[in-house]
């Protein structure tokens, strides 16, 4: 968050090639949530950036998915 | 509090894998609510207190109030007139009632897939292709003093595996508790599970597989390069430590959670975990166990696996079953466009899906079976409204190791169960495909006789 110029509260924009939404930011340390890692709950928020493409095994890709954050005007 | 008071003694929690089944409910029958859950956890105590009645139609056509009987008609020809109708769900249900979706599905020659697929579907994989050396949590309670989760925060998503089964209850091999365990969690992040493990290891995100592959090296008395701490994040004297105490404890459990199915690697993860605890038994007991989440997630293996001989992503189109996941699993089937009508039970895809199979699930109609309003009964052409398990349905839930559990239900619902519905809805379904056989000039109707 410090890189990137966040602080608690702020609205960043996760986006990837499959979609976007907008999340608030909460800082954790980064003994907890090492650097380049964000966490998210599973849910709707989650499905606009899980790929569908299985890979064969019926799993969507549903962690540890690449994404852009950018900072947006709350 | 009323007077009409009622004490359920051993019912049982069907909100996460652990299907505890020593709870002691006290129940208001005049307000029909459960006031006490004793022995619950958090996610348990929730789980009984959210689970009144509402008042509401216990069926719905496109949102507009229906009766029972008009519902499960239209769901009927909805069914029967698809082209490639599938079924999906299943795990927040009783077994009684699986398995009569399981028969509607035969009829409609449709596609059959659990909540397994987009939960533990990978460690079912694995398991066909390396085995399981299994137990149950019993002997886990009773034997185990290594304990290992692996991509998982059982603190928060099963509060009891720790208190119940696994860290600290005292049994006839570990009578001191936690005393006579070590416990080891693997995980990305630290969790509220971390403070319980003697030894925590933060592992790279997507490095499961090369870490469990390297301890396999080890455990095979292989040399491993002390690169693979910077490919891992976990040095080669904490993994070579690590496998000594592996080797050389009584019985060791390594419990998989789903940050190893829902990363990149999925069955090959779970497989390498699976390999992992079966070259370990050269030297000790040790056994492996996926931590399933919901309440009968794995009784939805268990009655999918007894009827169909496969365990989700089964498909009938031919007359007989077929299993083959990445072609007839749910978010495949969706998002590629191929599903026509779609029966789903007891969960909610529309709310955790990838957005390109839920942005199918609206053009198609579906059929919804929910005890509450979801996002998917909202999109459903049919929705019924249903009673609990385990709360207000008697029935069996099996729990995370295998074990089949009997549920005692606390207070009657004026909404029919699950089971009850598709009971009906497999009569009906039936004789709409004979009707359908017989008119298009087979003489004989050729469909199967109904499954018991
Ligand atoms: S651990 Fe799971 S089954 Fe047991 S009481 Fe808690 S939520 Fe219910």
């Amino acid at each position: 968050m410090l890189r990137l110029n966040l602080s608690d509260g702020d609205s960043v924009r996760l986006s990837n090639n499959t979609g976007e939404f907008i999340a608030t930011c909460k800082s954790k340390k980064i003994k907890d949530l090492p650097t380049g890692l964000i966490f998210i709950a599973y849910g709707p928020s989650s499905s606009r950036l899980m790929e569908s493409d299985t890979g064969g095994s019926g799993m969507p890709i549903s962690k540890n998915l690449r994404v852009q954050v950018e900072k947006v005007a709350a | 509090m009323s007077e009409n008071i009622k004490i359920v003694k051993n019912a049982t929690c069907t909100f996460c894998g652990c299907v505890c089944d020593d709870m002691e409910l006290t129940v208001d029958l005049d307000k029909k609510q459960i006031i006490k859950a004793k022995n619950a956890c958090v996610l348990g105590r929730a789980w009984f207190a959210e689970h009144t009645i509402q008042e509401g139609p216990v069926a719905l056509i496109d949102g507009k109030e229906s009766k029972l009987e008009d519902a499960i008609e239209e769901a009927a020809q909805t069914l029967t007139k698809a082209k490639f109708p599938i079924t999906y769900g299943l795990s927040d249900t009783t077994c009684e009632a699986q398995r009569q979706a399981v028969a509607i599905t035969d009829f409609i020659r449709g596609t059959i897939d659990t909540t397994t697929s987009v939960c533990h579907g990978p460690s079912g994989l694995a398991f066909q292709g390396v085995g399981e050396s299994t137990m149950t949590l019993g002997e886990v309670k009773n034997r185990a003093d290594f304990v290992m989760y692996w991509g998982g925060n059982p603190a928060e998503s099963h509060p009891r595996h720790f208190t119940r089964y696994s860290v600290t209850p005292k049994g006839m091999f570990t009578p001191n508790g936690k005393k006579d365990r070590t416990v080891v969690l693997v995980d990305v992040r630290r969790t509220a599970s971390t403070p319980v493990a003697d030894i925590f290891l933060q592992v790279k995100p997507g490095k499961d597989f090369e870490l469990a592959w390297a301890m396999r090296a080890l455990v095979k008395g292989h040399t491993v390069d002390a690169s693979i701490e910077e490919e891992t994040g976990i040095s080669l004297e904490v993994l070579t430590d690590l496998v000594e105490r592996m080797k050389n404890c009584n019985y060791g459990v390594l419990f998989m959670g789903m940050g190893l199915t829902m990363t990149r690697g999925r069955h090959f993860n779970s497989g390498a975990i699976m390999a992992l605890a079966t070259d370990l038994n050269e030297f000790t007991h040790f056994v492996a166990k996926p931590v399933r989440g919901h309440g009968n997630v794995t009784g939805a293996d268990n009655v999918v696996s007894w009827q169909t001989g496969y365990p989700f992503g089964v498909n009938f189109s031919k007359g007989y079953p077929r299993f083959n996941p990445g072609e007839f699993t749910t978010v495949d089937t969706l998002s590629r466009g191929d599903a026509d009508a779609a029966l789903i039970i007891a969960s909610d895809p529309a709310a955790n899906f990838p957005q390109a199979a839920i942005n199918h699930l609206h053009k198609i109609p579906v059929v919804s079976f929910d005890t509450k309003e979801t996002a998917t009964s909202q999109l459903a052409h049919v929705a019924f409204r249903t009673s609990t398990y385990g709360i207000n349905t008697g029935g069996t839930a099996y729990r995370m190791d295998d074990v089949p559990i009997t549920l005692r239900p606390a207070f009657e619902s004026p909404f029919p169960s699950d089971e009850e519905i598709l009971t009906a809805l497999k009569k009906r379904v039936h004789e709409l495909v004979i009707a359908k056989s017989r008119s298009q000039g087979a003489g004989t109707a050729k469909v199967a006789a109904p499954i018991r």
